[in-house]
């Protein structure tokens, strides 16, 4: 165990390494730094002080060295557009953003887990196929197409929910809908397979033969085997909540985290900003994954042992 | 490529699909050449130049409601310009760009997919260690930062778009190159003196197709989702082009009273998605259903 703990922190720290490295080279190898750090219609001496102060004059691997150094001591830059340190930016942003994906991750496992079992064990009826078909269509909704519509009916047609802000649990409504639709639609079908998948087994054959209760059987043989799969693609799903699902909703809902934070930074080009969001998301993604490995490995001793079905 | 039995063979193929496919997948495709047909057809189906700016008729709505306007069948937006026209040619734009960030995300993949199966040792542990940094960075977040640094542009974005999807494309490429390595076709090609680049387009390639063109299929509906959805954060391409996602994205603003500048193009999406999906899924089921039954 501790082997397979000391493998993952070590590719964990390499991978993290290799994108600091990959961010770095990938805005320096873009042409002129100075003119998207600065901007463009800048006069020779700002522009040459500018220079100096980011020490651009010097080669690529002493500024590679000395922005590692900068990283190591905390220190990630300060935003063109408002003159403060990133990190405090993204330090007033990381709560929103937060109950926003707690919200939506609650509000999926609770939705689709149970959603998915029923349509498994009652995939004959009518009801079960309906759910099926509006999964699919929740799946291929666009979020953003689902958030201006959810908009467009709740508050300006209805007027009965607020279009922006995070004020009173009514501000969550729409955002974590909007934002869980596509993972309850996934999961929902996930759950629903790896159900079935259990259904099959010949220990469930057993239960009911030795005289099990159908209900015994679904809520403690069916469920606590399903939710190993399941537990799985949830983790998978929270990397996509975080990053991609997160930006798009805050941006449409004036939601203050970090996604409206990063969206408007690509807007306006404020680049520091931009390259330690990159890090930042990076490192809680792979921290996730590393934790959900060690999970794994916890319950699995065949993962200990490197024999991971891919 | 233009071997005659390869061409008998797909066009065999085209019908299968048909044959195999439900009501619901006919349907599917149906709507799907009419979509094509219609971005294709974008110049000559508009009833007005898409970009042609029109003062006195703003923000009117579709025929049939209350001042509406005959000829603009959709209605107009802020600046007088046909909806309809409007939303035919951002459909082809659209689709030309998921089209273009498919296939370069193809490719891509293809050609390290086939590296890191046919070399194995140091070269795959290189590839293995980008398909991890891909994972581990969200891709909006890569298509965030491309933006910022290069700016919004239409060639940025399909090159975006194309770094998009690769990692799929080389992972299953390499387990299937993996899979096929050892068997005795690719040994005797070995034996014969075949070269590797030989014995990946004459041998590994053909066998490769049926999950590659699966894998596009659901790539392509992936790229159009996030191909929206940059555009509507307003990252996409510049004004006055229009794609569907931009078209939604500025329309918000005119939401309250002028509806149709959103639901128009969003319902547009919405069928484009739900099309494109349920042709991805088709395909994906009918391939498994054939790997199954060998």
């Amino acid at each position: 165990m501790l082997t397979f703990l000391i493998k993952s922190l070590c590719k964990m720290a390499l991978t993290l390494f290799l994108i600091i490295t990959v961010v770095f080279f990938a805005t320096r190898l873009s042409g002129d730094a100075i003119d998207f750090i600065a901007g463009e219609g800048l006069d020779a001496q700002s522009r040459s002080e500018l220079i100096t102060y980011y020490g651009l004059q010097e080669d690529i691997v002493t500024q590679y060295w000395r922005y590692l150094h900068s990283i190591a001591q905390g220190e990630f830059g300060i935003s063109l557009i408002e003159r403060r340190p990133v990190t405090t930016m993204f330090r007033e942003r990381v709560v929103p953003t937060l109950q926003l994906i707690g919200g939506a991750i609650l509000l999926t496992l609770v939705v689709a887990i149970p959603a998915g079992i029923y349509a498994a064990v009652r995939r004959q009826h009518a009801s079960a196929k309906g759910m099926m078909t509006a999964a699919f269509i929740g799946y291929a909704t666009p979020n953003f197409v689902l958030a201006t519509l959810l908009l467009l009916v709740f508050s300006y047609w209805l007027q009965i929910l607020p279009s922006a802000g995070n004020s009173t649990w009514l501000h969550y409504l729409m955002p974590v809908t909007a934002l869980s639709l596509t993972y309850i639609a996934s999961l929902l079908r996930y759950t629903r397979n790896a159900t079935l998948d259990v259904l099959g087994q010949d220990f469930l054959r057993t239960a009911r033969a030795k005289g099990v209760s159908e209900r015994e059987v679904i809520f403690y043989h069916v469920l606590r085997n399903t939710l190993i799969t399941v537990l799985s693609v949830t983790g998978l799903m929270v990397t996509g909540l975080v990053s991609s699902g997160a930006v798009v909703i805050e941006s449409i809902f004036s939601w203050r985290g970090i996604g409206d934070l990063l969206v408007n930074a690509a807007i306006r080009r404020d680049y520091p900003v931009l390259q330690f969001g990159v890090l930042a998301v990076a490192a809680a993604v792979i921290t996730l994954n590393t934790l959900i490995d060690i999970a794994y490995a916890l319950i699995d001793p065949r993962v200990r042992l490197g024999a991971r079905a891919a | 490529m233009n071997h005659p039995a390869l061409l008998i063979s797909s066009r065999r193929q085209w019908l299968g699909i048909w044959y195999d496919a439900g009501p619901l997948v006919r349907l599917a495709i149906i709507l799907g050449l009419a979509l094509l047909a219609a971005s294709l057809l974008a110049p000559w189906l508009a009833p007005f130049d898409p970009n042609q700016q029109s003062l006195l008729a703003r923000l009117r709505p579709p025929v049939g409601f209350e001042r509406g306007i005959a000829g603009h069948w959709l209605g107009t937006d802020e600046l007088g310009r046909d909806i309809l026209s409007r939303t035919l040619h951002a459909l082809r734009i659209t689709l030309g760009i998921a089209l273009a960030g498919a296939t370069i995300g193809m490719l891509l993949g293809l050609t390290l997919g086939l590296m890191a199966g046919l070399k194995g040792g140091v070269v795959d542990d290189i590839i293995a260690g980008i398909v991890d940094m891909q994972i581990a960075v969200p891709f909006t977040l890569i298509a965030l930062l491309a933006v910022a640094i290069f700016g919004g542009d239409l060639l940025v974005l399909i090159a975006v778009l194309g770094i998009s999807g690769w990692e799929t494309f080389a992972r299953v490429v390499r387990g299937e190159v993996i899979k096929m390595r050892g068997q005795p076709f690719i040994e005797a090609a070995h034996a014969s003196g075949a070269s590797a680049w030989r014995i990946a387009t004459r041998h590994l390639l053909p066998n490769l197709m049926s999950p590659l063109v699966v894998m596009f299929a659901l790539n392509f509906s992936q790229i159009v989702l996030l191909e929206s959805t940059l555009s509507f954060l307003g990252l996409g391409v510049r004004p006055p082009t229009a794609t569907l996602g931009s078209m939604v994205g500025q329309g918000r603003d005119y939401m309250p009273s002028a509806p149709w500048l959103v639901i128009v193009p969003s319902l547009l999406i919405l069928l484009l998605t739900l099309v494109v999906q349920l042709l991805g899924d088709f395909l994906r089921d009918r391939a498994d259903i054939k790997l199954r039954r060998r």
